[in-house]
């Protein structure tokens, strides 16, 4: 890739220590999210796979330490210590009647079967959102929904929008999900350079009531109509006027904690880049491409986003997130492989060893995409250890064999240390059509939310 | 005939969308038509007629008459239990179906998509499969008579639901517009940086899915910003649209409000209240007093503006205390208009109609309806509407198999595009039959796009032209290179896709999807040897998929001389391509100009499906039952001939569903 035609502005971050320079320090101030001293947060996320997977390149033979490691799973051999590769799982809630992808989506992290609808309807929020909801208050953005791809339209009566969308706010609110890596990042760090939290310090003082600026004004204006306007509508509407209220606050919330915007456009502050004189050999690069924001090929497009994802982590932006490879039934072709045709018409393999041969190939890719961003985490220290010791994050697909579209015997494995919770290095078996929602359960756990029951959950799945 | 221009009769006596003179004489030729040339296959069987007359008297079948055999609890539920209840009941019904909950006629009008399909396949013979024990032709009769009268129970004089009114936001393409309209500025800020709009029924301007997430808020107030950027960057370039978003220096009290209250009207589509402009006049004099200057305060009153709930939803006024339906207002209906037609704002001929309270006068009305089909701005309807439904929307993204077609460029994508694109904006245009949808003796081609085609390409160019076809495997969006582009797979054919897409977007009666666990075609594969027919053949061997491949694969081998690309093919891979096949009616195809020719037959079917989606997208939520008199009112003009474009348009809009609204559930 070339960096004159693609860079409009190379971002820098500091990996690692905490940069001590005055401006910083001004601007550590000015963030008053910081949390509790001396805990670093366990960060989850969620990542999903489309189509299903060609199992037998993906699951160990035996239980117990991962030895030689199937070739779908070979890119994780660096930090395979930090893996937990986990089988006999099942998501049944991701069967649905008369369609086999559509309802996967809808079902997948909200561990109940969705509405068999063109108007999308799910039995609740989404695991992620429901620790959103109770930790992402701490961060300056509760959670992250990324992807790739915008999806297509539904079929066979149901939505689009389930097979774009694992991440719901609400029972009819999917979180919007992003693409785009230069609106993500932009929306992130507001013209602000990145910072890793220093975890060792003192709490900072709980943010005092910021007096208004006309830029905050704006925001309590427009407020003071919609709560006027939400009084006279009907119930569905308030909701939908309730999440643009949060939306508000959360505008606010950050103009004033930035004490930014305060002239022009954010991301016209970008154009002038704080950190560019510094020349830290330690800070890797991000290039984001001049127009659109995205990148020419999938495997830039993803590495970009997943970058953008380490940096939210490590910056404590936010703590939650999902990430799709692509929406479910993609029809995306993934040459770079040698993989031609339609994802999901190799997915439809007839046990053809030629398709068997393309579907890994494409699996390895992703793999190799994950893994990447995983030994990245694993160089990013943290405290005692790296930030991938502080991240849980399970990577699957709803589907088992996309041939057959069975929802048990799932593809499911979980990279990170848990912040102490995981013990990687391993093939776990569970017995068999444990629901995948038991999972979850120990990923909310991680992320401090304490739950008895999600979805279909019958126990917390424990991986110490 | 179908069993829909069948069910018309019926519901012709009912409904209320046509003048009741003009539906009387439908009634009177659809049942001369009906009771003298009964071309339905099962139903011509002499021992049907008994039942055709009982129908055609205007006394209804009713459950309970137990001598009646169209009677529901003695006789026709019995047939339904032998023949369909074995595989579609309750646990895990085939193909999703179930047919069993519903125990009585209310709950099958409940379900009444569901049952409209059984009609259908009743109809058509592809249920029971062949399987299967199959009823008479006289039990045939029975169940599809019983469904023809059950279906038929709506009364368009006291349906008046005109469904729930969902708050709408407005989608990327309608805010681009909106912001273009208000500032001059054409940004593109949300088709480019906002996460893309969910889409409901292949729709992405359905109100309920259209999520306002803190992303989507925070993407609006960045992109306020931006269009505040931009405006002051035009300062030099473009002083009267600077001046006329920011009015004049050092104004007075009162200038400032009027122009306040102009922007916000503009920007709110209606009037704004004065509670609003004294907010923005506080938020103006706050930044004053902070010492920032004036072009800055109006940047932060632009912002509140393009901000405000009124400016990025689709406000519709309740009314508190009224139980019944009542007419949107003015404004309300200009902007229904508007943004049906245009994707966009209602422009200034609209607003001030509606300020007159003239916009609700039937003529005015239809007036304005038809002044907005002529104006290019309803090319919005090409890209979001047609677009949307028949799917060439995605020509943009769709991929192909560069080794297996290393031709294929982007040129050719656009050319295939510009097609597509203009062949129905001369149809709106125009005001053209819709029949030329689906059949067109001209079409719009570039030299390189002839060439793909294997045309004359002497004197095109590099733009799309109008050009007179000769050959009818040409002409017609359904043989168009954009839309068989798009239901390929990008490096071959698919036939049971392009089937589906024929029965689902055109028919309007989608197969459902395979059975989860779909039996392996495995004979066919170690073989290596049998052409893709044979192969297809596997699936009418097969009961678990013979049901509906039987329906679909015909339409599909239809088409199979087209090839990835669209281009005209006689052999695949050394075969020479069959493009022969057998519906489960009897009906027999031989290739495109057949498939045309049948889908032409039956102009009401057509017509039917594309309101049906129109409905959908004017009214941007889910269907309703009352949207049915509007089907039937256009279905009943469509037998004659292939209606036009705009007499669709103004039956929707001169519906009560497009002119009343009701309040929501508190």
């Amino acid at each position: 890739m070339s960096r004159l035609s693609l860079s409009r502005r190379t971002l820098l971050r500091g990996a690692g220590a905490a940069v001590a320079l005055p401006w910083l320090e001004a601007m550590h101030q000015a963030v008053a999210a910081t949390p509790a001293t001396g805990v670093i947060p366990t960060r989850i996320a969620f990542f999903y796979v489309p189509n299903g997977v060609h199992m037998p390149a993906w699951r160990p033979e035996s239980a117990g330490p991962l030895a030689e490691l199937p070739s779908i799973l070979q890119p994780l051999e660096p930090v395979k210590d930090k893996i937990v590769v986990i089988s006999d799982t099942a998501a049944a809630h991701c069967k649905g009647k008369g369609g086999s992808h559509e309802p996967t989506g809808g079902g997948y992290l909200v561990g109940e079967k969705c509405k068999h609808s063109e108007v999308p309807e799910v039995a609740s929020a989404s695991v992620d959102q429901v620790a959103a909801r109770e930790v992402g208050l701490q961060t300056p953005v509760d959670s992250l929904a990324l992807g790739i791809d915008p999806g297509s339209r539904g079929d066979h009566g149901y939505s689009g929008t389930y097979m774009s969308n694992i991440s719901w706010r609400s029972k009819t609110t999917p979180a919007a999900l992003e693409l785009n890596p230069r609106q993500l990042y932009d929306r992130l760090f507001r013209g602000q350079p990145p910072q890793q939290p220093d975890w060792n310090a003192t709490a900072a003082a709980p943010a005092t009531e910021q007096p208004a600026t006309p830029a905050s004004s704006v925001l309590d204006q427009v407020r003071e109509e919609a709560r006027d306007l939400q009084r006279k509508l009907g119930y569905s509407d308030r909701q939908k006027l309730q999440e643009y209220l949060d939306g508000l606050r959360n505008v606010e919330r950050r103009i004033l904690q930035a004490n930014s915007d305060a002239d022009g456009h954010h991301a016209e502050g970008l154009a002038s880049d704080p950190l560019a004189g510094v020349n830290d050999p330690r800070l890797p690069h991000l290039i984001i491409p001049d127009g659109r924001g995205i990148p020419p090929t999938y495997t830039e497009h993803v590495n970009l986003i997943l970058d953008i994802l380490t940096l939210a982590f490590q910056t404590d932006q936010t703590r939650v997130a999902t990430f799709m490879f692509s929406y479910e039934k993609s029809g995306r072709q993934y040459k770079e492989v040698d993989a031609p045709g339609s994802h999901h018409s190799n997915s439809h393999h007839n046990n053809e060893a030629e398709k068997h041969a393309a579907l890994t190939r494409i699996n390895t890719l992703h793999m190799e995409l994950f893994s990447r961003m995983l030994q990245r985490m694993s160089q990013i220290k943290e405290g005692d250890g790296t930030l991938l010791d502080h991240v849980m994050i399970s990577y699957g697909s709803g589907i088992s064999d996309g041939n057959r579209h069975n929802n048990d015997n799932l593809p499911l494995l979980v990279a990170g240390g848990g912040g102490g919770r995981v013990r990687g290095g391993r093939h776990l078996v569970t017995e068999a059509k444990t629901p995948i929602c038991n999972l979850y359960l120990e990923m909310l756990a991680a992320a401090g939310v304490q739950r008895d029951r999600f979805g279909d959950s019958t126990g917390r799945l424990e991986l110490a | 005939m179908n069993p829909r221009d069948l069910r018309l009769a019926g519901s012709a006596r009912l409904r209320n969308i046509a003048p009741r003179r003009k539906a009387f004489a439908v009634l009177k030729r659809l049942r001369a038509r009906w009771m003298c040339v009964p071309t339905l296959r099962v139903i011509c069987s002499a021992a049907a007629i008994g039942w055709m007359l009982l129908t055609a008297s205007p006394v209804h079948a009713q459950p309970g008459q137990q001598d009646n055999p169209l009677s529901w609890d003695r006789n026709v539920r019995g047939l339904f239990s032998r023949y369909c209840l074995s595989c579609h009941k309750e646990a895990e019904p085939s193909g999703g179906i179930d047919l069993a909950s519903d125990t009585d006629p209310r709950m099958i009008l409940n379900n009444r998509d569901i049952w409209e399909q059984v009609q259908f396949v009743l109809q058509d013979g592809s249920m029971p499969p062949a399987d299967a024990r199959q009823p008479s032709d006289e039990q045939r009769g029975w169940m599809l008579g019983f469904l023809a009268e059950t279906l038929e129970q709506i009364d368009c004089e006291t349906l008046n639901d005109p469904g729930p009114p969902p708050l709408r936001r407005l989608n990327r393409v309608e805010y681009d517009n909106a912001i273009l309209d208000l500032t001059g500025l054409d940004l593109s800020l949300a088709v480019e940086t906002f996460p893309p709009d969910s889409s409901s029924f292949g729709f992405d301007n359905v109100g309920q899915p259209l999520a306002m997430t803190p992303v989507q808020v925070e993407q609006y107030h960045a992109a306020a910003r931006r269009v505040v950027a931009e405006l002051i960057a035009t300062k030099e370039a473009a002083p009267a649209t600077y001046h006329r978003i920011f009015g004049r220096e050092e104004p007075q009290d009162q200038e400032l409000r009027a122009h306040f209250q102009t922007l916000s009207d503009l920007a709110f589509r209606r009037p704004a209240q004065a509670s609003w402009v004294d907010r923005l006049t506080e938020l103006y004099r706050f930044s004053r007093a902070a010492d920032e200057d004036h072009e800055t305060a109006m940047g932060h009153v632009v912002t509140a503006i393009l901000m405000a709930p009124q400016f990025l939803l689709r406000v519709e006024q309740n009314r508190p205390d009224e139980e019944e339906p009542y007419p949107v207002d003015d404004y309300e209906l200009a902007s229904r208009l508007s943004f049906f037609l245009w994707s966009r704002p209602p422009d200034r001929q609209l607003l001030d109609l509606a300020a007159k309270e003239q916009l609700r006068d039937p003529a005015v009305l239809r007036q304005q309806a038809m002044r907005m089909l002529a104006d290019p701005r309803s090319r919005a309807l090409v890209q979001n509407f047609f677009g949307q439904w028949l799917g060439f929307r995605n020509v943009s993204t769709h991929e192909v198999d560069s080794d297996v077609f290393p031709e294929f460029d982007d040129e050719l994508r656009g050319a295939m595009l510009a097609e597509v694109e203009a062949l129905l904006w001369e149809i709106i245009r125009e005001d053209r039959p819709l029949s030329e949808l689906l059949d067109s003796d001209y079409s719009y081609l570039n030299a390189r796009l002839a060439k793909h085609y294997n045309l004359p390409s002497d004197g095109l160019s590099e733009t799309v032209q109008r050009v007179q076809l000769t050959d009818r495997r040409r002409g017609g969006v359904l043989t168009s290179a954009a839309l068989l582009l798009v239901q390929s797979d990008p490096n071959r054919t698919n036939i049971p896709r392009r089937g589906n897409y024929i029965a689902d977007r055109i028919l309007g009666n989608p197969a459902p999807p395979p059975p989860p666990d779909v039996p392996q075609l495995e004979a066919v594969t170690d073989g290596g040897n049998l052409t893709l027919r044979e192969l297809f053949e596997k699936h009418s061997a097969s009961p678990a998929c013979a049901g509906c491949h039987e329906r679909i694969d015909p339409l599909g081998f239809a088409l199979e001389n087209y090839d990835a690309l669209g281009r005209w093919r006689e052999q695949d891979a050394g075969q020479a391509i069959d493009p022969t096949g057998r519906l489960p009616d009897g009906r027999e195809l031989d290739g495109p100009v057949a498939l045309k020719q049948m889908l032409l037959e039956s102009p009401a079917t057509f017509t039917r499906t594309l309101t049906k989606n129109l409905l959908i997208y004017a009214l941007g939520r889910a269907p309703v039952e009352a949207d049915r008199c509007v089907l039937d009112a256009l279905a009943a003009t469509a037998n004659e001939q292939s209606p036009r474009f705009s007499e669709v348009v103004w039956t929707i809009v001169n519906s009560r569903l497009f002119l009343e609204r009701r309040n929501p559930e508190y």
